[in-house]
């Protein structure tokens, strides 16, 4: 059924259907997840256990393009970051548990307050490059660093807290700790802060035009966005048992992009629906054939064509039946399914028939 | 000090070599707005596809056939490549652009490894080009002489079909306005998949001369990819003389990095970037965006 463009999803309850399904999908998800350790083995628990490290890392990336329009390649280095604040302290200085997991992601966060206020001058590609210069700048001091970080070794014998004995003590440890960063993540796109970053996505010089320092809150959502970078990365080198600089490395600065792509961007929960796919993807593939690159780049060629939105965005937009396919342009997309469509739902629909 | 010179030289012709295959980047970005991921795949390919010319067609000419047949082949792959993926996503945001690039590059990446194997290839090279040149404190091979020239040869040719000749000057006004160059009675489509089959051309000579020098080995087209963004980013995005520049300034400060600072090569070409960046943020020919 086709609605005509002006009157794309206007809805005026805060808490439209969109997001009633949202709450509802989540919650789903997280009865699963609790379940899940009494009907599967262990190797697929830990399997789902580094799913959901990948889903928050993924979610934080998104913060920056998703909510705020800035494109980082810079993460890598940030979630490196994390996972080496952890290990470091706790092996090199003996720092007990609680307080390295805290410094973990403040460090990240500092560290991306600082590469955010090089870094901000710049817009689109020339920031999404900058980052990733940063990114692997990072990579090769932790790379080299031996004595603080022992190099390409990589740093082993992270001691797990008391409370976790079990893998599947940490996997509940982690899908808490995850649930709740999603949820402050959630909090913050729905708080004025999220719309304010939303109307810097959809249209900056008009943000600049109502008094709004466009710098500043992007310097803002890239260190929120590093600081919840940074809190994955400790959960890996819990999940690891360690720091490797692998994890720093270029491939982690890719890997968020295209797990939000793929899971969509513009939706909230996109993201998690990525990391699962992508990690499925990453560990089945392999076991069939060795040619997995093939089919994974097939896979990913047929999703950005017949799944612009990414595979829950889609989904969801043809289930509303909101034309999102044929839509002129993305910004329209993002209209009707991102928190901030009341704000912008109007001028946008005048640039898209310019 | 003779060290220096010696590397300098070097440096300045694998410079040109990547110049081959950045320029095409940068054209490609300049003219199609698409940021292409998969170009140096091309690059890699053809060098390939030029290794197995020469094993089938023997040492005395195989190289030399290579290098008029395996560019076109390039194009070839270039043309389905922009008509099967690339054309749906002109006019969208890069990231779209992004991960079709990354799609099509792990296919191609695989392709040649079914194809070549993973074992690391290169080409036995031609008697003309196996002297070296005596210079103050060694010797410097033919083959890289022979880059430097193909490299000014196809720099020249490059100026020459850009600003003059109509076909050039028709691709530059489909670079400034799509629009304007459509009502003109442009077939713009005809254009796009010219300027495509043309980079990939470009890369794909560069893949085959680079084959000379160098090994063609399975990942490398990752590693290709950040040089052409560094690259590009310091030239700044869409000016070829940028692309000039900066594959000069990424020749230049490889090979005198390795002699400096050997294990911080790649980082001191990151700290030149984000120097560059912080002077000029669009580069150094680049102009504002945005």
């Amino acid at each position: 059924m086709r609605q005509n463009p002006g009157s794309t999803g206007f809805k005026p309850s805060v808490f439209d259907s969109q997001s009633w399904r949202m709450i509802v999908f989540l919650v789903a998800l997280a009865l699963v997840l609790i379940g899940l350790p009494l009907f599967v083995k262990t190797s697929v628990v830990r399997l789902v256990t580094s799913a959901a490290i990948l889903a928050l890392f993924a979610m934080a990336w998104n913060l920056t393009l998703g909510a705020t329009g800035i494109f980082s390649f810079g993460h890598g280095g940030l979630f490196g970051i994390g996972m080496y604040t952890l290990a470091v302290m706790m092996i090199k200085f003996g720092i007990s548990f609680p307080i390295a997991f805290v410094c973990a992601p403040l460090i990240a966060g500092l560290a991306s307050f600082v590469i955010g206020v090089i870094c901000i001058r710049l817009t689109g590609l020339y920031f999404a490059i900058l980052t990733l210069a940063f990114s692997q700048l990072i990579w090769s001091f932790l790379w080299k660093a031996r004595n603080l970080t022992g190099g390409d070794d990589g740093l082993s014998g992270t001691t797990s807290p008391l409370f976790i004995n079990s893998p599947n003590d940490l996997y509940y440890f982690v899908i808490i700790v995850v649930a709740l960063a999603i949820f402050l993540i959630w909090y913050l796109l729905r708080s004025p802060l999220g719309f304010t970053l939303n109307t810097i996505r959809e249209n900056p010089t008009r943000a600049e035009a109502i008094g709004l320092s466009v710098a500043k809150f992007r310097i803002l959502a890239f260190t929120l966005s590093g600081f919840f970078a940074g809190l994955a990365g400790a959960l890996l080198a819990m999940y690891m048992r360690g720091a490797y600089v692998e994890f720093a490395s270029v491939d982690y600065c890719f890997d968020p992009v295209f797990i939000c792509i793929v899971g969509g961007i513009w939706v909230f929960a996109g993201p998690i629906v990525g990391a699962f796919i992508w990690l499925a993807l990453d560990h089945y593939i392999p076991m069939v054939t060795v040619y997995w690159p093939l089919i994974a780049g097939t896979i990913l060629i047929v999703l950005v064509l017949f799944m612009p939105m990414g595979v829950l965005g889609s989904t969801l937009g043809w289930w509303q039946n909101q034309r999102l396919k044929k839509s002129l342009s993305l910004h329209r997309f993002s209209d009707a399914l991102s928190p901030a469509r009341r704000s912008s739902a109007r001028h946008d629909q005048g640039e898209s028939t310019k | 000090m003779d060290y220096l010179l010696l590397q300098l030289m070097a440096g300045i012709a694998k410079g040109m070599n990547i110049f081959l295959l950045t320029s095409g980047f940068t054209i490609i970005y300049g003219v199609l707005r698409v940021v292409n991921l998969a170009h140096p795949s091309l690059y890699l390919m053809t060098g390939y596809f030029a290794y197995s010319l020469t094993q089938i067609l023997g040492s005395r000419i195989g190289f030399w056939a290579a290098l008029v047949v395996a560019p076109i082949f390039s194009a070839l792959i270039g043309m389905v490549v922009e008509r099967v993926v690339f054309r749906t996503v002109y006019n969208k945001h890069h990231y779209m652009q992004l991960i079709l690039g990354w799609g099509v590059m792990l296919i191609l990446g695989d392709i040649m490894k079914l194809v070549w194997g993973v074992s690391a290839k290169s080409i036995p090279i031609p008697e003309i080009l196996t002297g070296t040149l005596n210079v103050p404190g060694g010797t410097f091979p033919y083959t890289l002489v022979f880059a430097v020239i193909i490299s000014g040869l196809i720099g020249l040719g490059l100026y020459l079909l850009m600003y003059r000749s109509r076909l050039g000057t028709l691709i530059r006004a489909l670079a400034y306005d799509e629009e304007a160059t459509k009502a003109l009675g442009v077939r713009v489509d005809l254009l796009w998949l010219f300027v495509f089959a043309f980079c990939s051309w470009l890369a794909g000579l560069g893949g085959t001369v680079a084959s000379l020098f160098t090994s063609m080995r399975l990942g490398a087209d990752q590693e290709l990819v950040l040089i052409c963004f560094i690259v590009v980013i310091v030239g700044g995005l869409g000016s070829t003389i940028g692309a000039l520049v900066g594959s000069l300034i990424y020749g230049i400060a490889f090979s005198i990095g390795i002699l400096v600072l050997p294990r911080y090569a790649l980082v001191f070409l990151y700290v030149i970037m984000v120097i560059v960046l912080a002077i000029r943020p669009y580069g150094l020919f680049g102009k504002k965006v945005g």
